[in-house]
């Protein structure tokens, strides 16, 4: 049976390389395409350019933060691509994020067998 | 205040007492000596009056004396002459003597007086009858009648000697009665005097009270001063403590952050090389990578941590030691750092010096992260934001420059920057102290915190003394 997530587009957004590394590799291996960012203007421009099913990002950003990248694809069409977002320490609540349209928020340190499998819950929701 | 005027009216109280003392004690010895002198003088007055009655007396038997004489002489012209001449100067002396004894016409002494020389008048003139006659007898040639009256005009110079020693005797009398008049005054001057010394007393006595109640007020006050000094003195280093955990809790998210990202990377790299090795996916070069990976954000973490560490505990009493200039830069932002990335600002920091300081490192790093929070905090609206660190050693001082991309401070905040509790920032976001604090531990390293005017930019520079200040010979070894 094929994965949920081979051959969907992840976008990986954070300004610590070893971390979108690790994600990367994690989202590769199940066959994803994966689109990395260091910060979320830089990520919103690349979902102008592609078609991205799952953006994964950092909170806590230079250039642009992870709030921010939310809400312009939430102004943008609130269906897609579905963001989850991964924080070390915010001054935003989780719960607020999620009403502001986040998938899900998950909190650093992670385990990155645990956003795989909320990226799959995403996908899977999505149909 | 309630004990204050009290005291303050019992000086008052003192000090009339004191007045008052003097003054009796003054006056009590004006007395003393105005009543001696009147001593004296009276003394003086009725000597001389006694001595006046004294000579009275003699000049009476000056007028008694042709009388007798002239049963030897049988010349009655030349002793009615002699008897004439020693009358007038008896009458003379009893004019002197009535001038000094009836001075005052209403006195009880004046009359008794008067009486007692109208005796004396009464008797002198019976005995000039007697002189009288006998010249007459002489004058007839009947020295017989004359010899018959001699001891009659002799009995009646007795009764004028009586009465004139009558007039000696109430002068003796009214003497001796302002002797006795003036000693009872001086009986009550010295009870007077007793009551002088009583007040002087009270006075030493209560002088001796107050200065020892005033002794103990200073003493107590000096303590009093030296609890509040010590009090003061502890609410300045809490205020140096809290003015630290404010500047902590700013970065707070930014060090939950910086500590959460490496932990996730063990985590990830962990977990991925776990799953690689047992599927046997894993060469043992690439795991020796991921682990030196590991090990690299593991000390990255350990700095963050060590710096937190140094950073929060209290240095107030640390001795002065040799700390690198490097690991006091670097420690400190690395403390800060993930707030000054996030907002994208540049932080330019050339070189650091390999430079020794003499300094409580902790302290010089609060001022450090002090400025650099400052900075962060006044570039916020800024397009392109920068905070550069420059160092600069000369013959006097070794300064540490914060600038940031900010136009410089108007004047007039400039003026307030160091005073306590002044601060630009919104309510909540400062505590106005960090400046002030600051410039107290530059002071207690021998050196300043100033802004500088002269800089387009702003700009604080950190000054401690040069002799402070050493190369690291080990760097330059290694080097």
């Amino acid at each position: 049976m094929e994965h949920a997530l081979k051959d969907k587009v992840v976008l990986v957004v954070d300004d610590e390389e070893d971390l979108r590394e690790i994600l990367a590799e994690e989202f590769m291996d199940l066959g994803s395409k994966v689109i990395q960012a260091s910060s979320g203007t830089e990520a919103y421009a690349k979902t102008e350019a592609t078609n991205v099913d799952v953006i994964v990002s950092d909170v806590r950003m230079p250039g642009g933060d992870g709030v921010e990248l939310l809400k312009k694809i939430q102004a943008r069409n609130p269906q897609e691509p579905v963001v989850i977002l991964v924080t070390g320490f915010s001054d935003f609540d989780t719960q607020n994020l999620v009403t502001m349209g986040a998938y899900a928020v998950l909190s650093k340190p992670f385990d990155p067998s645990e956003v795989i499998a909320v990226a799959v819950k995403a996908i899977m929701s999505k149909g | 205040m309630k004990a204050t005027m009290k005291w303050h009216y019992l000086y008052f109280a003192l000090a009339g007492l004191d007045i008052f003392a003097v003054v009796a004690s003054l006056a009590l010895s004006h007395r003393m000596s105005s009543e001696y002198a009147n001593v004296v003088h009276v003394n003086r007055d009725w000597s001389f009056k006694k001595k006046e009655v004294d000579h009275l007396a003699k000049l009476a038997q000056a007028v008694n004396a042709p009388g007798n004489d002239v049963f030897d002489s049988k010349n009655v012209p030349k002793e009615r002459e002699n008897s004439m001449l020693a009358l007038q100067e008896y009458e003379a002396a009893l004019d002197q003597v009535k001038k000094s004894l009836i001075f005052s016409n209403n006195s009880q002494m004046t009359t008794e007086f008067a009486s007692l020389i109208g005796n004396v008048d009464n008797r002198m003139k019976e005995m000039i009858d007697e002189t009288n006659l006998i010249f007459k007898f002489f004058e007839k040639k009947r020295e017989d009648l004359a010899g018959s009256r001699m001891a009659t005009m002799d009995r009646k110079y007795g009764l004028l000697l009586d009465s004139i020693g009558s007039i000696r005797n109430k002068v003796k009398e009214v003497q001796e009665s302002a002797f006795i008049e003036q000693q009872t005054r001086g009986e009550k001057l010295k009870e007077l005097e007793y009551f002088v010394a009583g007040f002087i007393l009270l006075m030493v006595l209560g002088v001796t009270l107050y200065g020892r109640k005033m002794s103990r007020f200073v003493a107590d006050s000096l303590e009093k001063e030296r609890i509040h000094a010590a009090e003061i003195e502890a609410h300045r280093a809490t205020l140096i403590d809290s003015a630290k955990m404010s500047s902590l809790g700013m970065m707070a998210g930014g060090i939950a952050h910086e500590l959460n990202n490496p932990l996730s990377i063990i985590l990830g790299r962990a977990n991925q090389a776990a799953r690689k090795l047992s599927e046997g996916r894993m060469e043992a070069k690439d795991a020796v990578e991921v682990f030196s990976k590991i090990e690299a954000v593991c000390k990255r973490m350990s700095k963050i941590i060590h710096g937190l560490r140094t950073f929060s505990r209290n240095a107030d009493q640390d001795p002065m030691a040799q700390t690198s200039l490097k690991q006091i830069v670097e420690e400190t932002l690395e403390l800060c750092q993930e707030r000054i990335r996030n907002q994208g600002i540049e932080m330019r920091v050339g070189t650091i010096p390999d430079y020794l300081l003499t300094c409580r490192a902790t302290q010089l790093s609060q001022v450090l992260l002090n400025l650099v929070n400052n900075a962060h905090d006044a570039i916020q609206g800024f397009s392109v934001k920068w905070i550069a660190l420059d160092f600069q050693l000369d013959h006097e001082f070794f300064s540490l420059r914060v600038t940031d991309c900010g136009h410089g401070i108007p004047v007039s905040v400039a003026e307030k920057l160091m005073v306590p509790f002044f601060t630009t920032k919104e309510v909540g976001k400062g505590t106005g102290l960090g400046l002030s604090i600051s410039k107290g531990i530059m002071e207690t390293h021998g050196g300043t915190l100033s802004l500088d005017q002269h800089s387009p930019n702003t700009c604080f520079v950190m000054k401690i003394p040069a002799s402070l200040v050493a190369r690291d010979e080990n760097v330059k070894k290694v080097a």
